[in-house]
């Protein structure tokens, strides 16, 4: 095991690099120029002379040429040193670690209520197929598939305005802080996210635990005489839980690289709006920096998923 | 078991319902429902007294403004009137809408800065608080300007400190306009070629600085005084050019302890500002929302006490909502001072036939735009988008552009592409930023142009995106929706129209209006003045130079307790001096 996780991780390298290549040429192929943008500003209020503008693209080092900028930025990157946003001139670990915190909390919270209520309503589903039950339990999902967050969040705050005169709060406090305020104000992005996420965990959980329970050993199990907990969680669960896993991993993906529609309607300064701004901005470092960690990231839940595998099914073996 | 799953999953979904409604406190009393007063919907304008909801609060001992020898129109204040005994204390809250990253007064470049910051510093002159334009002593309690208007003295308040203790002298003046000039490495200046005409500076002692023009500029003063020129500490910026792009350092009324891009803005007051007696409150706290219905739900639920500050203003939408709930919100309306505009590409064919723009002008419908796309809430503006300056809205509202058209005029414009030859219409893309209201105004344009066979696609794009498509000129027509620091020509026409201008996307040149802005800008008789820029504007509309269709009319929401504050414009309405709540 310890050699397919140290293998694993050697072919990261490879990985990462062709994604450092290829996050820098996209950012240089994308139209707009970041010095243009940073004298006019998003609003084009600013005024952008000639000089100021030649002047600016020297300072940043864009004036050098593309390879000798991606050489340049590759070897910082090696030295642990993300760079230096051009908004704000901090540097993109300062920027990341104010704001990657929140979008790990909101993607741990929006995980969590998901797998609680997703898995045991695919299973229920699953069990009592087409009953009123697994038919309400659809529509619910169905709902959750369709309805894009952005309009249930802005439904939910609506609803809250309208009907309670009441807001959640909207200035962040830290978790360890103040952990009812930070929480009083992460649980409805993460209820929102959760009922996006959990209807396509439970109809995934669904379909394969009807798969599952289909098979010849459950069919034997039933036969002997087993108790239904033990036939559903021990027999059936564990063995349909394989790409609910797989599918778990790739959203709780999807969350660390940040919501940004959950992020602008909850007033949340995570990842997601940062990514945007900075597309917006054109704010290069900032940008590569997130994308090269959001690879990375990718990389890792892929590992933990595969490694969850093992423990899932003792029959997969890694060496 | 079955069971026991589903109980286990009506329970947790329960829980969290309980959670989260417990998360909610109890639905808190309504809005009081007393008669509030009727909101102050008057129009702050120029031209209008304030009214008495508005009028200034008692005075406490202090410095008062001083009529100075104004450069720009605009009336005398109405004297200040005890009608409303001040209450000290309090925190006022509002929201901007975009996540600035920069609060550099000198590098940032969005005016939104200025709500961020703002209130932390002062400029050397300011705009009057009440919103009448009148130019009043800031940091200098008095200037002189001799004859030939070229060289001017401001004599500084003493006794003035930065917020860390340092005094502050006539140097820190000077740096400050020599750095937005000149920047350091490492810091843009947007605004250097404002000042640019500044040939030498001078302190002959630490409360006098002494500025001498190359060459007269007519709108020197109302430049320093706009929100951007900030005077900023010499002894921290000199050591470190880029110290203060994630806080503020100044000498105005307000202290900024807490700065989280994206998050929040807190400041305090400082107890040691040199107006003696202000500011009125104990603080400011500003929160980043940027979805705008959670901006309106946080007015909604006093969340936030005011719009406005550079943000948003209210939709008509919005301002229903709050007459309808009877909310007691005031609503106070001004424009912005330049607005939507289409710009035309005057290098390349079609439109460097002045017989195709002519046909554009009399296809044009602005009057239309306004009610289609901003439903009703503009008005048509020539190039002079400020009615000060403007030619007289009885004469542009007849001309070409800017009038209903009739019949004969579209038949006159297709008449007029066929002489140019393009019997059969004109296809061309016209590159506009992603917002909804530079959508929809574009949209009826595209309509209204269609009438006379000029097809054009629209191309919304980011903001990087369109000023690269902006300077590359690969366009026919453009769509700019921009605002100025000042209603003053040399902001509103030097760039825009003069050959070669920073902002002359669409490479307008013509001689006589270059003449002509250059002779407005030395001239320092007003009356004179005006009748130059009214020139220019007469030949930029003849010549079809691009088009203005109406500025942005800002809509702010004030809760009533919010007083001694009266918004007038987006760049000159950050400053809280005079704030105060009557809580």
């Amino acid at each position: 095991m310890r050699a397919y996780v140290l293998r694993r991780m050697l072919m990261f390298i490879p990985v990462l690099i062709a994604a450092s290549a290829l996050i820098f040429a996209l950012m240089r192929v994308l139209p707009g120029d970041v010095a243009l943008m940073i004298l006019v500003g998003p609003g084009g209020e600013g005024q952008a002379s000639p000089e100021a503008l030649a002047k600016l693209r020297a300072d940043l080092g864009l004036d050098q040429p593309v390879l000798v900028q991606y050489l340049s930025w590759l070897n910082d990157v090696v030295h642990l040193n993300l760079g230096t946003s051009y908004a704000s001139g901090r540097t993109v670990v300062t920027e990341l670690s104010q704001r990657l915190p929140i979008t790990i909390e909101l993607a741990f919270l929006a995980i969590i209520m998901t797998m609680i209520v997703a898995v045991p309503a695919g299973v229920v589903s699953a069990i009592r197929q087409n009953t009123r039950l697994d038919y309400l339990l659809r529509i619910v999902s169905v709902a959750g598939l369709t309805m894009p967050t952005f309009f249930t969040a802005t439904l939910l705050i609506l609803l809250l305005v309208t009907a309670f005169h009441w807001l959640p709060p909207i200035e962040l406090v830290g978790l360890f802080s103040n952990p009812v305020e930070n929480l009083t104000q992460l649980v409805w992005p993460a209820v929102m996210l959760a009922f996006y996420h959990g209807a396509v965990i439970s109809r995934m959980t669904r379909s394969q635990m009807l798969e599952v329970l289909r098979q010849d050993y459950v069919r034997t199990a039933w036969a002997k005489g087993l108790g239904e907990r033990l036939v559903v969680v021990r027999h059936a669960l564990q063995n349909a839980l394989l790409p609910v896993v797989t599918i778990a991993g790739l959203e709780f993906g999807v969350l660390v690289g940040g919501t940004v529609v959950m992020e602008t309607i909850f007033v949340l300064p995570g990842i997601g709006s940062y990514i945007v701004e900075s597309i917006r901005t054109r704010d290069y470092p900032v940008l590569q920096a997130i994308i090269l960690m959001l690879a990375c990231s990718y990389l890792v839940i892929n590992l933990l998923v595969d490694l969850c595998y093992a423990w899932l099914d003792p029959r997969i073996r890694y060496t | 078991m079955v069971y026991r799953i589903s109980r286990l999953l009506i329970s947790s979904s329960a829980a969290f319902v309980l959670v989260a409604a417990a998360c909610a406190p109890a639905t808190p009393a309504p809005p009081a429902t007393q008669a509030a007063p009727a909101p102050a919907s008057a129009t702050v304008s120029p031209a209008a007294p304030p009214t008495p909801e508005q009028a200034r609060p008692t005075p406490l001992p202090g410095r008062a403004p001083v009529a100075p020898p104004v450069l720009a129109p605009g009336p005398t204040p109405t004297p200040a009137s005890a009608t409303q005994q001040i209450k000290r204390g309090g925190v006022l809250t509002g929201f901007h809408q975009t996540v600035i990253q920069n609060i550099d007064m000198h590098s940032g470049s969005s005016l939104q800065v200025l709500s961020i910051a703002g209130s932390s510093y002062n400029q050397i002159l300011q705009y009057d608080y009440q919103g009448t334009w009148q130019i009043v002593p800031d940091l200098a309690e008095k200037w002189e300007v001799t004859p030939d208007g070229k060289t001017f003295t401001f004599t500084f308040a003493k006794g003035v400190k930065w917020h860390d203790g340092v005094p502050f002298t006539s140097e820190d003046a000077k740096f400050s306009l020599d750095r937005i000039a000149h920047p350091p490495k490492g810091i843009a200046s947007p605004r250097a070629s404002s000042i640019d005409s500044i040939q030498k500076m001078e302190t002959p002692d630490p409360n006098t600085l002494k500025i001498t023009l190359g060459t007269v500029n007519a709108a020197f003063i109302p430049i320093i005084a706009s929100g951007f020129f900030k005077i900023m500490p010499r002894h921290i910026l000199e050591k470190d050019p880029g110290a203060l792009k994630t806080k503020a350092v100044g000498t105005g009324p307000f202290k900024v302890i807490k700065y989280e891009p994206g998050v929040v803005t807190e400041s305090v007051k400082n107890p040691d500002y040199f107006v003696k007696g202000l500011p009125y409150l104990d603080g400011t706290k500003f929160l980043t929302i940027r979805d705008s219905a959670t901006q309106f739900a946080a007015l909604r639920t006093k969340r936030v006490l005011i719009t406005g500050q550079g943000s948003r203003g209210l939709s008509p939408q919005e301002e229903e909502v709050i007459k309808r709930e009877k909310l007691p919100i005031k609503l106070m309306y001004y424009y912005s001072t330049r607005g939507q505009g289409v710009v035309i590409n005057h290098t390349q064919p079609p439109f460097n036939d002045l017989r195709v723009r002519k046909a554009l002008a009399l296809a044009m419908d602005p009057q239309e735009v306004i009610d289609t796309a901003v439903e009703g809430q503009g008005k048509v503006i020539g190039p002079m988008s400020v009615d000060e300056w403007g030619m007289p809205r009885a004469e542009l509202t007849k001309l070409p552009g800017y009038r209903k058209p009739s019949a004969a005029d579209l038949a006159e414009a297709k008449k007029l592409l066929a002489e140019a030859g393009y019997k059969d219409g004109i296809k061309t893309v016209m590159p506009l930023r992603s917002f909804e209201i530079e959508v929809k105004v574009s949209q009826v344009l595209q309509q209204q142009l269609a009438r006379i066979g000029v097809n054009v696609q629209l191309r919304p794009m980011d903001d990087a995106a369109f000023y690269d498509s902006m300077e590359r000129r690969d366009w026919g027509l453009g769509f700019l929706s921009i605002s100025e620091a000042i209603g003053d020509p040399n902001m509103l026409l030097l760039p825009y129209w003069k050959t070669n201008g920073s902002r002359n996307y669409g490479k307008f040149s013509d001689p006589e209006v270059d003449k002509l802005l250059d002779a407005q800008s030395a001239e320092l008789n007003e009356k004179k003045r005006l009748e130059l820029v009214q020139k220019a504007e007469r030949i930029l509309v003849d010549k079809v130079a691009g088009f203005e269709v109406t500025p942005g009319k800002y809509i702010v929401g004030l809760w009533q307790e919010v007083k001694g504050y009266f918004p007038h414009d987006v760049y000159n309405s950050h400053r809280l001096d005079w704030a105060w709540l009557d809580q």
